[in-house]
């Protein structure tokens, strides 16, 4: 039985219109562990989201395999099992959306929303033991049972979010993909549904891919990290490894970039020449390093492999080894 | 003129909006004032009138909004109440996007996609600068350096969308800065960016604030960034200031206890790793038939009934420039941490 409940190798998502290739995901390679959190990093348009949905199946991945082991200890290739298959193990991976003003029929009541995969799964379940998995998870997710009846409009983002999550979680999944599930949310509201994802995942044992732009969130939440930059995997490590140890300088410049709510904190940021590279159009060789400032020579020519320097740190950057990186450094002051 | 010229001076605002449910108090007396210099940060989640008061000191809010009280705002022709200028008159244009300017929260909505990004950046300065064309076009791309656009002459003549998200935060900074505003209004500047863009724009905002020597009303709700850009922050609830103080006495002496939930609930990377958050229960209720009392009372683990669900709690110095409004406060009965949900 394998040891990991989810790998992903060498996952590609390219999309093609008439001349140009975007490649959206390139080479994406990690595994989760049963009850691990992962977080994925990286700004907008590095391919977070599309590897979230190419997991998960949403969207149907150019090449590469997800395995996922399930209950029984069989390990299945998700991506290429047939539709007979894929409904039964649909089940047990699930997804939570980023937007929970969109991710919600603003036409169904919360109790058809919760129900919807039930339905979809257990044609034969009846409407009154629908009723009472759907009341359960409400309570679960902290929603007042009596406010089932309601449409999505007459609740906050908050309340929103968490139908959302009851819905993926009705189903009893094993593993659960949360696209950006609190940067929609106020600051005091988000806290709320972090320590929700929390005591879920506690509770049922569930496994997360946590997908964020927001580092200090990935931070608290997981246990292991990747960084993301223009749809390939440029660092992945244990949260703390990588946090304090960062081998990839884009990681670096990200962690000091990071604001921190203390007006104490002086900040040593390291300046990013130019912008995001179009990815239609990605530099030769490595695809950072036309912003980078440790560049030389062979980084214009070849692009870095993706290798693992340290136990469980994997990094793609051809001088990963010699660059003595900065780690994010913050000591906490003494409250008054 | 000594040191601390106020630049503008809010007293007891109040903004209603009438809709066909009711009337909507979005804005309950809020009172601030901003000396020359400063940056004040305003704070508050989404729906605490923290943009209405922004727009009312522009006199751009909708025709369905009634305000009420004083904004006194020290122009180049001495004070002047904003609120009391016809909105479309002489006076309020000629401060408007000249003395008084502001930066919104999504820049790529800001553009308008027909006109090249010169253009529109240009407007602001033929009408209040200079209408000779080449001067201004001049003086425009001048400013589009500062902001940091690279290749400012090619890029005058550019469209909206061939700019990335940060580059065109950077134009709409270098709109509302080409006059060379006594205030600035940013709201939500980088709530749209990513964190490597967000801490060069708001370098960026800090250093020409120093070179211009002007005001900034700071608005969002990530203590990250306002941690690094105020002085002084406002701490807004419904529709009301709860607290306002130095930005090391909000940090690590927050007295309400909305502001200490809210300070609590951030997670800071690198110090130790709690198991769960603080987190403020409930959430803000609609400001409509607001029940009398502490707009904060239900949420609030102080409360003191017959009290705080009776009377408006009134502002109280409690520290040098910090002010709180909460009975509990007021009282001694609410010491220590926030409330762990």
């Amino acid at each position: 039985m394998s040891e990991y409940i989810l790998e992903v190798k060498n996952l590609y998502k390219e999309y093609t219109s008439k001349k140009i290739t975007v490649k959206a995901v390139t080479d994406i390679s990690f595994s989760i562990k049963k009850g691990e959190t992962v977080g994925i990093v990286g700004e907008s348009g590095c391919g977070k989201t599309t590897l979230g949905r190419c997991i998960v199946r949403g969207i149907p991945a150019t090449r590469g395999q997800v395995l996922y082991t399930a209950e029984d200890g069989v390990t299945y290739d998700f991506l290429s099992i047939d539709k007979k298959k894929l409904k039964e193990l649909r089940k047990e991976i699930q997804m939570i959306f980023q937007d929970p003003y969109s991710s919600l029929d603003p036409r169904m009541t919360v109790l058809d929303i919760i129900t919807e995969p039930l339905k979809a799964n257990f044609p034969k379940m009846k409407r009154s033991e629908m009723e009472v998995r759907a009341s359960e998870m409400a309570l679960k997710v902290g929603l007042n049972p009596s406010y089932l009846k309601r449409y999505p409009h007459a609740f906050s983002g908050g309340q929103r979010q968490r139908i959302g999550i009851a819905r993926a979680l009705v189903l009893n999944p094993r593993v659960i993909v949360c696209d950006e599930p609190v940067s929609a949310l106020d600051v005091s509201i988000q806290a709320q549904v972090i320590n929700l994802l929390k005591d879920l995942q506690k509770e049922f044992g569930l496994t997360y891919i946590f997908i964020s732009h927001d580092l200090s969130v990935v931070e608290h939440i997981s246990d292991k990290v990747g960084v993301m930059y223009l749809g390939k995997m440029v660092e992945f490590a244990e949260t703390e490894a990588l946090f304090s140890k960062p081998l990839h300088p884009y990681t670096e410049a990200l962690l000091s970039s990071v604001p921190v709510a203390d007006p104490t904190y002086k900040m040593n940021r390291i300046p990013l020449r130019g912008e995001i590279p179009n990815p239609a159009n990605p530099p030769s060789g490595c695809y950072f390093h036309e912003r980078c400032s440790y560049c030389i020579d062979i980084c214009k020519k070849d692009a870095p492999e993706y290798r693992e320097i340290e136990e469980g740190h994997f990094v793609a950057c051809h001088r990963a080894e010699e660059l003595k990186l900065k780690g994010f450094t913050y000591d906490e002051p003494e409250a008054i | 003129m000594d040191g601390k010229e106020t630049i503008v001076k809010v007293n007891n605002l109040h903004i209603n909006i009438s809709m066909d449910e009711g009337i909507l108090t979005a804005v309950r007396g809020v009172s601030f004032h901003i000396d020359r210099g400063e940056t004040l940060g305003l704070v508050g989640e989404s729906g605490c009138g923290k943009s209405l008061t922004c727009k009312a000191i522009l006199a751009i809010n909708d025709r369905k909004c009634s305000t009420s009280g004083e904004i006194l705002f020290n122009s180049d022709e001495g004070e002047v109440d904003i609120l009391k200028l016809p909105p479309k008159g002489q006076e309020i244009r000629n401060i408007r996007g000249k003395q008084i300017s502001m930066i919104f929260q999504e820049p790529m909505v800001c553009f308008s996609p027909l006109y090249t990004i010169g253009d529109q950046i240009n407007e602001c300065t033929r009408l209040h600068i200079t209408k000779d064309k080449k001067k201004s076009r001049e003086i425009t791309i001048d400013m589009m350096k500062k902001v940091g656009i690279a290749n400012a002459e090619k890029r005058y003549d550019q469209y909206p969308h061939e700019f990335s998200g940060g580059m065109l935060q950077r134009a709409l900074i270098a709109m509302a800065l080409v006059c060379r505003p006594k205030l600035l209004i940013a709201d939500e500047p980088t709530t749209a960016l990513d964190v490597t863009i967000q801490a060069q724009i708001l370098e960026l905002i800090k250093e020409l604030q120093k070179e211009l020597k002007m005001s900034v009303l700071f608005v969002t709700h990530d203590l990250g960034t306002v941690a690094r850009m105020c002085d002084r922050v406002a701490v807004m609830y419904l529709g009301k200031i709860v607290e306002t103080g130095p930005v090391e006495e909000i940090y690590f002496n927050p007295r309400h206890p909305y502001t200490k939930g809210l300070i609590g609930s951030v997670h800071k990377i690198g110090s130790k790793r709690k198991e769960r958050l603080e987190s403020i229960e409930g959430t803000v209720p609609l400001a409509m038939n607001l029940p009398p009392g502490c707009g904060f009372y239900d949420r609030c683990h102080c409360r003191i009934d017959g009290v705080c669900n009776v009377k408006d709690p009134e502002p109280v110095e409690v520290g040098p420039g910090h002010i709180v409004s909460c009975h509990a406060v007021e009282r001694k009965t609410c010491e220590g941490g926030a409330n762990i949900e």
